[in-house]
């Protein structure tokens, strides 16, 4: 049994997050933790909503403090009973400190975090992704996947290959969290520059560790720029997909997510994705 | 289905690595790439690699030995169809120095190594400078495994609180799922008294995996009485992570379980990255 944290922000819970955790525990037969991240430097209101006339109001401050609780409870209880409906073995856990040191921390002692995409864990809107994110992805101790603001049921794998020791690390790890049998398809997909040849990368390697991982498994080298050629590549793909990369090693963003590719996955695929890093 | 890696010590045959990796494809199958290594010892062959960048001298394998690493082959082959492994041999062997071990590794899940040498050198001036060097030089898990394999029957998990050391429960738990129903003891061994480091979390995480677990602190006190009850306690494997950036050194050096692997010559298993 594995487990699982997914990460909420209690004052702006995600369904897509809780929905994704749960297909994913199903099929991953985990214990799926829901981690609030009740930090304490997060507020839904800002310094302003405070001012009266007479200054900060005390009574505004405890509304407003109030407010939140109950927002957080109710957000405790929509997971709780999701949970409960889907019948899994879930727990539910509280973090009052800085949540981008809770979450690395608790990733440390976990086999995968989920999180979408667009949490903040402040007020401000932010580009995705959001400085959080790009934290959180630099120092994750456990693969992680980033799950967009719709919720589709994942039926399609892809493996995002460029022979680098990153992307074979994260398709191992992709195959020790998921049961080789929980997805009929799947594909490896390189992206190789146009005065590349079209060979993969270390061709006899990958293949052969691929093809005693997966019976069905399709190679696709495509060229040209990544992002273009992605979106082209899935333009008539039918399937809801899931990508599989290595992307964020320590301290370098990698060639897949320097370009805007994490972004255009996930926001024009509505694709998650699986990010692992050694 | 995992891909393993069968690396032999020199022209020896292990028949320990070789019985590991049969009782693994029994519960899952595996592939099984032998990997013979020419060279007298691994200590030599890391070392090419940081001499890659300088013309070097690779000993060439003299006759006598060319003819036990292709009886070694041989004898690998035919017992992989009698065991019914599916299997790979490089056969270009003289190739397979450094980065061909790198390589090979990178795509593959786990590294057998049947090393005796591993267990004689435990405890001595320079007790594992190669194992040192072996470990920055594969890109996946490696299990040492002795001789004399007996399959284990318990484990022992190695942790000191460190990111290594949780990093090889998680994948212990991965590659090696049949051991992780078998009774588990995971370990706190430091030489300052304290608590166990985030015990709460450690725990949540390794009774995930381990259903039979149970956690201790072992203190200096507990060095003679730990020896012992290993002896009673046969079939252990052991799990450590590689101890932080002062490498295994801390593991074996310092602490009192180097005299209990090298004693009872346990196999284990080490994950870093």
């Amino acid at each position: 049994m594995k487990k699982i944290i997914a990460a909420f922000d209690g004052l702006r819970y995600s369904d897509s997050t809780q929905d994704y955790a749960i297909e994913i525990s199903n099929i991953t037969k985990s214990h799926l933790f829901g981690i609030f991240l009740d930090d304490s430097t997060r507020t839904s209101y800002t310094i302003y909503d405070l001012l009266g006339k007479e200054g900060v109001s005390e009574n505004k401050l405890k509304k407003l403090i109030g407010n939140d609780d109950e927002t957080r409870k109710k957000s405790v209880e929509l997971f709780k009973q999701a949970c409960q409906d889907a019948q899994l073995n879930f727990s539910i856990q509280h973090d009052k400190n800085i949540a981008y040191k809770e979450i690395i921390h608790e990733s440390l002692y976990s086999d995968l975090l989920i999180l979408n995409s667009k949490e903040t864990f402040t007020n401000y809107d932010e580009k995705s992704p959001s400085r959080f994110i790009k934290n959180i992805l630099e120092d994750i101790q456990c693969p992680v996947i980033l799950v967009p603001e719709k919720f589709n049921v994942i039926e399609k794998i892809i493996l995002l290959y460029d022979g680098t020791p990153a992307s074979i690390f994260a398709i191992k790890m992709f195959n020790y969290i998921f049961p080789e049998t929980s997805f009929k398809n799947i594909e490896l997909l390189s992206i190789k520059k146009m005065e590349d040849n079209l060979h993969i990368a270390d061709n006899s390697y990958i293949k052969s560790l691929l093809k005693h991982y997966y019976k069905n498994i399709t190679y696709t080298v495509l060229k040209g720029i990544a992002e273009e050629e992605i979106i082209h590549h899935l333009k008539d793909e039918k399937l809801n997909s899931m990508f599989v990369l290595g992307a964020y090693q320590r301290g370098i963003l990698s060639r897949w997510l320097k370009i805007s590719l994490a972004d255009i996955l996930m926001n024009e695929l509505n694709s998650p994705l699986f990010i692992a890093h050694k | 289905m995992k891909k393993i890696i069968l690396a032999f010590d020199g022209t020896h045959f292990s028949n320990g690595a070789f019985e590991f990796a049969k009782h693994l494809n029994e519960k899952n199958k595996i592939l099984l790439t032998g990997a013979f290594l020419p060279q007298v010892n691994y200590a030599n062959l890391w070392s090419y690699a940081d001499s890659m960048s300088s013309p070097i001298f690779i000993p060439l394998v003299e006759g006598e030995e060319t003819i036990a690493v292709a009886k070694n082959i041989e004898k690998f082959e035919s017992l992989c169809k009698r065991n019914d492994i599916e299997y790979r041999v490089h056969k270009d062997f003289s190739d397979f120095a450094l980065p061909g071990l790198k390589k090979e590794t990178r795509f593959a899940d786990l590294l057998i190594l049947g090393s005796e040498s591993f267990y004689e050198n435990l405890g001595t001036n320079e007790p594992n400078e190669y194992l040192k060097d072996a470990l920055k030089n594969v890109e996946c898990p490696v299990i040492v495994v002795p001789e004399d394999f007996i399959i284990p029957k318990q484990n022992i998990i190695a942790y000191d609180g460190s990111e290594m050391s949780v990093y090889s429960i998680k994948q212990f738990a991965y590659l090696l799922p049949e051991f992780t129903t078998n009774k588990t003891i995971l370990a706190y061994a430091n030489e300052v008294d304290e608590q166990i480091p985030d015990q709460l979390y450690v725990e949540e995480l390794a009774a995930r995996h381990f259903p039979d677990l149970t956690i201790t602190k072992l203190d200096f006190s507990a060095k003679k009485y730990f020896n012992t009850w290993m002896g009673d306690k046969k079939n252990t494997l052991l799990i450590s992570g590689s101890f932080g950036k002062s490498g295994i050194k801390s593991l074996f050096h310092k602490s009192f379980i180097t005299e209990t692997i090298k004693e009872h010559k346990t196999p284990i298993f080490i994950a870093h990255h």
